[in-house]
């Protein structure tokens, strides 16, 4: 635009250094900033006009946060991920700040990433991510698999053997050993078990638990905490729910269907909401597939997808849906929506 | 400048916009799945689409500033980050910071505008 161009530069570098000081940590240069900036910008229609084109600029930085609800994060990633490349370049040429660009690459890179994983992701004994999918051999002979996007801490000791679930969800077969008891805890409960095979998922400050064998006895966060001899038993071929609120009513489940999913990595829907598996598909891809959960609420379906290929398992639902389409728009965005009715 | 190595020049730097421009994307997507669990509801495609539009606008007007500028800048005006804090990060002064602020943003103008 000419006019912004037109601005002599002086201007517009004095109102950049009002803006900045209107956000300072200092109270008294903020109050003082705050007087100042409105009495400069009365003295010429450029200053103000300077004022307003540098304010668009913050302006476009808060709108980038607008589709995730205030959460930088995404935002914050995407720019890093195109700066990144180009702090590289400097360095070499700049030799004399290369004290700085050493602190700034022991520093930085760790910064974002710790607020996309946390810490407790980060530093777990044994994780997934997007679509892996992976099985483990305890030392006490119990197997456990982790789904994708999943986390454990182990804590074995010759007392007892505790899984910590951070994150995700997990299969487990325990070894049997009679001295020494095993416990999945999660910041929701304890299941503790002698012997058996489960799932357990951890979701939203949410811990489902679906027995597939044998027997288990649960405790809330709460009894923990209070050392309570109280728990919950579930049973073979029951699912229940411990939140914050408690241990919910049984559901009951069909065994081999969720075994048939971890063996052959299938998810296996039996009259499911379609948006259901659709959230289930996101879990296992790299990248996002959107859809409008009002426009599929209500179209349930039977169907057995792969889980290691969603790509495929999305066609596999357009085959048999025929009343919705997928379509790619970039290998990370997909959108599932229905087709249009003609005109 | 000579023909040639103008366009050779402008072959390169719009390569170079394109691969910055997907990775923005990508990173944007990836993040966004990730805290998908957390946000309330799938952001529409449209929020999405004009999201990423200015993302890529930012990636580039942000293209050129020092490393520190360029941090600092992101770590206010998106992060929200207090100025002291972001002096302590970088290991300067919190004037520097300021300086690196003004600085950004009349880059940032002067790109956006052009």
């Amino acid at each position: 635009m000419p006019e912004k161009q037109s601005i002599p530069d002086d201007i517009v570098e004095q109102a950049a250094d009002w803006i900045v000081q209107l956000t300072s940590s200092d109270a008294a240069e903020r109050e003082q900033a705050q007087s100042g900036f409105e009495a400069w910008k009365k003295q010429h229609p450029l200053h103000a006009e300077a004022a307003a084109s540098l304010q668009q600029v913050i302006g476009r930085v808060n709108e980038v946060r607008v589709t995730t609800h205030g959460n930088p994060e995404p935002a914050h990633a995407a720019l890093k991920a195109a700066l990144t490349k180009e702090s590289r370049s400097r360095r070499r040429i700049r030799k004399t700040i290369a004290t700085l660009a050493i602190a700034f690459a022991l520093l930085l890179p760790a910064w974002p990433l710790l607020q996309i994983y946390p810490p407790a992701y980060l530093m777990a004994d044994l994780r997934t991510t997007a679509g892996q999918w992976e099985t483990h051999n305890l030392p006490d002979g119990t197997r456990i698999t982790l789904n994708s996007i999943s986390a454990v801490n182990l804590h074995f000791d010759t007392e007892r053997r505790m899984l910590e679930l951070i994150k995700g969800e997990i299969l487990i077969d325990v070894a049997q050993d009679a001295d020494r008891p095993f416990l999945v805890e999660t910041e929701e409960g304890s299941i503790q078990a002698l012997g058996t095979r489960f799932v357990v998922d951890r979701r939203e400050q949410t811990t489902i638990l679906t027995m597939l064998e044998s027997k288990v006895s649960v405790q809330t966060a709460k009894q923990r905490a209070e050392h309570s001899q109280e728990s919950t038993l579930v049973q073979a071929g029951e699912r229940i729910h411990i939140t914050s609120r408690g241990v919910s009513p049984a559901e009951t489940i069909d065994t081999h269907t969720v075994s048939d999913t971890w063996q052959y990595r299938h998810l296996v829907v039996q009259d499911r909401p379609l948006t259901e598996v659709l959230d289930e598909l996101n879990r296992h891809r790299r990248g996002r597939i959107l859809y409008d959960h009002a426009q599929l609420q209500g179209i349930n379906m039977a169907v057995v997808l792969p889980l290691n290929d969603t790509d495929r398992a999305l066609q596999l639902l357009v085959d048999s849906l025929p009343a919705i389409r997928v379509r790619t728009l970039t290998p990370y965005l997909v959108l599932v929506d229905l087709i249009p009715a003609p005109e | 400048m000579e023909p040639r190595a103008y366009l050779t020049t402008t072959a390169k730097r719009l390569l170079i916009d394109r691969t910055r421009h997907q990775q923005v994307e990508r990173a944007y997507l990836n993040e966004l799945a990730l805290i998908a669990e957390t946000v309330e509801g799938a952001p529409s495609l449209e929020a999405i689409l004009i999201a990423l539009e200015a993302l890529k606008q930012l990636s580039d007007a942000l293209q050129g500033l020092p490393a520190n500028a360029s941090e600092a800048f992101l770590q206010h005006y998106l992060l929200d980050e207090t100025q002291p804090a972001i002096a302590a990060r970088l290991g300067i002064s919190v004037r520097m910071v300021q300086k690196h602020l003004a600085q950004a943003l009349l880059h940032c103008r002067r790109a956006l505008a052009g």
